[in-house]
């Protein structure tokens, strides 16, 4: 009967439809989307530099290039049946030289209307577009500030439980988490040539989400220990090809939120984050808040943030004493991106982004940013 | 005086013809043997892909359609979004794995004729077009 009624529904589903389904001869459905971002930009100035994609270490500079932001996606899933399914994601980013990465490799089981548990190689939730950052089609601006979308990391590798439920108009979820990640440090990596990778072990995270007509707010806690190695070539600094920076007794927490209202046509994010340890990197907050207004197929968004360092750990001595040198740092951004619907699936957006570095600091100077993009899903 | 009948006549019947299109009814039908009750926001949270359930808990299968006046009243009178909001939601629901867009059908037709054959299956038609075989369960 299944069968037939998706066969019948093939029959009858328009061209436009945008995933393509396969039926299996055993009763399995196969689903396949995609996503595309083709994005050139570069600075205004000969020695600016501009952080754009922290996971794989999309930096601009003041050549024209399409290879920091560009991004290919496949995703696939598998329904075994109506509780049981498997979903892949095969991704390929340009600043990882389109190196073909598994991104997401995941078994999601549906318990009842309200349970659902997944495990296997999942995004990690620590912000509000992790869900979906790479698939720019999704949001109206360009990208996530980068002061706030600062972590090296795309997805971790754990089990997860979700409960899903609503009362009148307002519709809420839970998701509770545990894990594992790694990842590079982009910033260190360009501006002094050192590899700095962050291990995120005993990753405990929930995130609350609570939906009405108009407006979203979404709280987050996350815990984990954190430990930082070096990697590559540290002679002048005294130190060698492996030394951890921060040793693995170091606790760290990150708290979350944002808050989303889209009245009418307008449309307003914030976002915001608290980070903390014991003994590693400065205690840090970091917040951007975005206002976009749609007037037909073209939504104009401007867009603010600011990360600020507000405790210095310099003077700390580090168990292994090697993490003096990080000073305090202020900086953010201001943009105005400007999308326009080309057509079903089809977007373009136009970017132009400063970056004010106030405090004296380990990242990239103040710069000034030009993009634009193409951005397709099916 | 004729020319002033075939006036009024003219004006009455475009009279009638806009109040007919701004009377359009979009009705949300399911098979005859679907025995749930739903108010709008049940209706609305099933074709967002909030939820994959009936009320009474049974899978539900939304079918949508594809383009046309129907599909545009009712994104923008019932699901509150415009066009280009709504493909921007799907994007988001797709690649978050936490729901489908449904299925599309082409038009009333293809719509009744998939939900007169399955009780899971709900689907929106308008009013005029409603015959045996479905079941209305919400007017908007």
């Amino acid at each position: 009967m299944k069968k037939k009624l998706l066969i019948a529904s093939l029959a009858l589903v328009s061209s436009t439809s945008m995933a393509t389904n396969i039926a299996l001869d055993d009763g399995k459905n196969v689903t396949i989307n995609g996503f595309a971002n083709i994005v050139a930009g570069q600075t205004l100035d000969k020695d600016e530099v501009f952080l754009a994609e922290p996971i794989a270490g999309g930096v601009y500079d003041n050549e024209l290039t399409f290879n920091k932001e560009s991004i290919f996606g496949l995703k696939s899933t598998v329904s075994f049946s109506n509780k049981l399914s498997f979903t892949g994601q095969m991704i390929a980013r340009s600043a990882n030289d389109f190196n073909v990465e598994l991104d997401r490799a995941y078994v999601d089981y549906q318990i009842n209307q309200n349970w659902k548990v997944s495990a296997g190689k999942k995004n990690l939730i620590f912000f509000q577009y992790s869900d979906y950052l790479d698939v720019g089609y999704a949001y109206n601006f360009m990208r996530p500030p980068t002061p706030v979308y600062i972590m090296p990391f795309g997805s971790y590798e754990g089990a997860s439980t979700t409960y899903t439920s609503y009362m009148g108009d307002y519709d809420f979820s839970i998701e509770a988490y545990m894990g594992n990640t790694v990842g590079v440090d982009v910033v260190s990596l360009s501006a002094f040539n050192t590899k700095l990778t962050f291990d995120l072990q005993n990753i405990h995270g929930a995130v609350f989400n609570l939906y009405a007509e108009d407006w979203k707010v979404r709280l987050g806690a996350h815990v984990f220990d954190l430990q930082s190695d070096l990697v590559g070539d540290f002679e002048e600094a005294g130190l060698s090809d492996g030394d951890a920076l921060i040793d693995d007794n170091n606790h760290a927490s990150w708290i979350s939120g944002g808050a989303s209202y889209t009245p009418g046509n307008l449309v307003m994010n914030y976002e915001f984050f608290l980070y903390s340890d014991d003994h590693g990197f400065n205690d840090q907050i970091s917040h951007f808040i975005n206002i976009g207004y749609q007037m037909g197929k073209w939504t104009p968004t401007l867009s603010w943030s600011n990360a600020k360092e507000t405790i210095d750990k310099t003077h700390m001595a580090s168990p292994i004493g090697i993490n003096q040198g990080v000073p305090i740092t202020d900086y953010g951004t201001l943009g105005l991106s400007l999308r326009y619907e080309v057509q079903a699936n089809v977007a373009m957006k136009f970017d132009i982004t400063q970056y004010n570095d106030d405090g004296d600091t380990l990242t990239f100077g103040d710069s000034t940013l030009v993009s634009a993009g193409i951005y397709l899903t099916f | 005086m004729i020319t002033f009948k075939k006036l009024i006549n003219t004006l009455l019947l475009s009279t009638l013809v806009v109040s007919t299109y701004s009377f359009a009814e979009i009705v949300v039908v399911v098979h005859p043997d679907n025995t749930n009750t739903m108010s709008k926001n049940d209706v609305k949270r099933i074709f967002l892909g909030k939820t994959k359930y009936y009320p009474d808990g049974s899978q539900a299968m939304p079918i949508i359609q594809s383009a046309g006046n129907t599909s545009n009243d009712f994104n923008v009178n019932v699901l509150k979004k415009s066009d280009s909001q709504l493909k921007a939601y799907w994007s988001k629901l797709i690649f978050t794995g936490k729901g489908t867009k449904p299925d599309s059908a082409l038009d009333d037709a293809a719509v009744i004729e998939l939900v007169s054959k399955n009780p899971n299956i709900i689907g929106y038609i308008d009013s005029s077009s409603v015959g045996p075989g479905v079941k209305v369960i919400a007017k908007f």
